[in-house]
């Protein structure tokens, strides 16, 4: 059966959502993967599970904040986007110093708050002079 | 040197805005061929410009397929580069060329990048921005067809004229003299005193790099390079190109078009620039039709030719003529591409194989090519010359199986059989030659009115020659200039030149 990564994801998070306990869902999972062996469809593995992501996450209105910055953030830094966070969205904090300052904020891997530093300095070299 | 790099950069530094603002932003899950598939983006709007931010640099895409999920892309620059990851960005921008009257005589790529190593083609600030695609004009905006367009070749000035405003296709098999047609129009716009001079685009889609530069050789060998522009995406470039390069050629003619200049953009040659869409489109795994052909692709030629219009004197008077160009093979013309283009178009000059070999250069099939404009794109002049020379080369067509048996008929279809020998070898014109149209009306009108008919069909072109010869020489003032001037054949012309034909026939 070829089943593409869309639909595994759906198919999978409506069983997953009606399910009454933990067990139940975990039993989903095992099943999925099950399902996945079976039509050998493991490459697709890490793809299905990055858009039952992105399903649950739409369905459920709690979004998946990226903060990443050049070094890690101060207290009262990280307190300042915490303020601005909802407490149901999931944040990763990943430090990257390629970004040499500032903070890239990304929201679903659909929106996109650049400030850092490394950006900054590539527009200036890309004006026109 | 370093002095005004560094006042440059503090320059740059000092007028830079920090903004930073909440952008929408995808990914790239799929790259290859030309084609990337981005996840995200769930606002992009069709044809919108994508910048994807490689490791190496900023890359355009253009937007086309907006599915549920995903954007699918077609790479405008390098798109080996593209990695999978790779962030893009929206610019909430169409595509778009600088275009302005610097262009002339310059070679640039559809995206209007200079390929003729000249330099850059505006100094900072000096060009307009025109989309590649645009609206055409409404109906109300135009005007009828009613100035020539000459090319220059006897066939197709008397029997199948073209007008500004006018889409006359150009179709036949591959080496019949389709290009040949193109250059001799765009030499003869110099050509043609009196008459506004159009602009001349020449669109090169797909061809081999030799032959384009060959082309620009011959135009500027023939002082035509400095009222052309050429638009080059050569058979070496991608199929982003090929497709874009019709909509670049178009948008530069709009230009002129609007500020009340002529404008006349030969595009060559639109099978290739089907094929482009074709392969575009099955990369994009858009649903195949007819010879794998997307179902859309009437709609792309379409609303191509359709921006060439005359405009009213209210929008400013301006012509954009449309010159396409499409290949036959085996001369079948029913094919899907070329009945798709010959339905848009309002007439087409049809060049056959057979009658190439024969010798009939330039090789137009007379009765299977028609101009729908018309007359009303001919000089009162030429209308009056040349009003019966399709029926007499039609009624020849008829009788040309009696040839071999010539000495069996009788008087009448025997004349009827030389003068058809006698039109088909004076209408014959070599490459490169384009004839100014006053000088057509001499030639026609002695031809029509029996002057060759005593004449050994291959004496006929040193006639022809004589014959133009003696009255540039002799009779400039009072009958090349009159007809060049109003293109009206007067009764006093009329009779001088018939003493001027009479003169050198006689000799």
């Amino acid at each position: 059966m070829n089943c593409n990564i869309k639909i595994y994801a759906i198919a999978f998070c409506e069983a997953a959502m009606s399910a009454k306990s933990k067990s139940d869902v975990d039993r989903c999972i095992k099943n999925l993967l099950v399902l996945v062996e079976a039509n050998r469809d493991q490459k697709k593995l890490k793809d299905i599970f990055s858009s039952v992501e992105k399903i649950i996450s739409r369905k459920t209105g709690h979004r998946k904040i990226t903060i990443e910055s050049a070094r890690q953030l101060s207290h009262a830094n990280e307190k300042r986007i915490k303020s601005l966070i909802k407490p149901t969205d999931r944040v990763e904090k990943k430090i990257d110093s390629r970004l040499i300052a500032g903070v890239k904020i990304n929201i679903d891997d659909e929106f996109q708050l650049d400030g850092s530093f490394a950006t900054k300095i590539k527009n200036i070299l890309n004006l026109p002079c | 040197m370093s002095y005004e790099i560094i006042e440059k950069l503090k320059q740059a530094i000092g007028q830079y805005e920090d903004t930073e603002k909440l952008e929408e932003i995808g990914r790239v899950i799929e790259s290859g061929d030309g084609i990337v598939k981005i996840y995200g983006l769930k606002n992009v709007k069709s044809q919108e410009v994508l910048s994807i931010e490689t490791a190496e640099n900023k890359i355009d895409a253009l937007a086309l397929n907006l599915e549920e999920d995903s954007v699918g892309a077609l790479v405008l620059g390098d798109h080996i580069t593209v990695r999978s990851g790779d962030i893009v960005r929206r610019t909430n921008r169409l595509l778009s060329i600088d275009v302005g009257k610097s262009l002339l005589g310059r070679v640039v790529s559809p995206f209007g990048r200079p390929l003729d190593g000249k330099g850059p083609v505006f100094a900072e600030g000096k060009s307009t921005q025109y989309f590649l695609e645009n609206d055409a004009p409404s109906v109300l905006d135009r005007e009828p067809v009613n100035t020539p367009l000459h090319t220059g070749i006897k066939t197709i000035d008397s029997m199948i004229p073209i007008g500004r405003g006018q889409r006359e296709l150009i179709i036949g098999d591959r080496q019949t003299g389709k290009t040949a047609i193109a250059i001799d129009t765009i030499i003869n716009q110099h050509l043609d005193a009196y008459r506004k001079m159009p602009i001349c685009i020449y669109v090169a889609i797909g061809q081999k790099e030799s032959k384009i530069a060959k082309t620009i050789e011959t135009l500027k060998n023939f002082g035509a390079l400095e009222y052309t522009i050429i638009v080059s995406a050569p058979a070496s470039s991608s199929a982003a190109l090929w497709y874009l390069a019709p909509y670049a050629g178009c948008a530069i003619g709009e230009y002129f078009r609007d500020r009340g200049e002529d404008a006349v953009v030969i595009y060559d040659d639109l099978s290739k620039h089907a094929w482009a869409y074709r392969q575009i489109s099955l990369l994009l795994r858009r649903p195949p039709g007819r010879e794998a052909y997307p179902g859309d692709i009437f709609y792309l030629h379409s609303r191509l030719l359709e921006r060439a219009a005359k405009l009213s004197k209210e929008k400013g008077g301006g012509s954009l003529t449309a010159l396409p160009i499409v290949e036959t093979q085996l001369g079948d013309v029913t094919a899907y591409i070329p009945t798709n283009i010959i339905s848009i178009t309002d007439g087409q000059i049809y060049l056959e194989s057979d009658l190439f070999y024969q010798g009939i250069r330039p090789a137009v099939n007379v009765g299977l090519s028609v101009s729908r404009v018309g007359s009303k794109a001919q000089t009162s002049a030429m209308k009056r010359i040349a009003g019966k020379l399709r029926l007499e080369l039609a009624q020849f067509r008829e009788l040309q199986a009696f040839i071999q048996f010539a000495s069996d008929v009788d008087d009448t279809t025997k004349k009827k059989i030389k003068r058809g020998q006698v039109i088909t070898e004076a209408l014959k014109q070599p490459d490169l030659s384009p004839m100014p149209f006053e000088k057509q009306l001499i030639i026609l009108y002695a031809m029509l009115n029996n002057y060759f008919d005593d004449i050994d069909t291959l004496e006929l072109p040193a006639i022809q020659a004589k014959l133009i010869e003696n009255v540039e020489k002799l009779h400039n003032m009072e009958i090349m200039e009159p007809l060049r001037k109003t293109g009206i054949l007067t009764k006093e012309i009329e009779e001088k030149l018939k003493i001027a034909i009479t003169k050198v026939v006689a000799k």
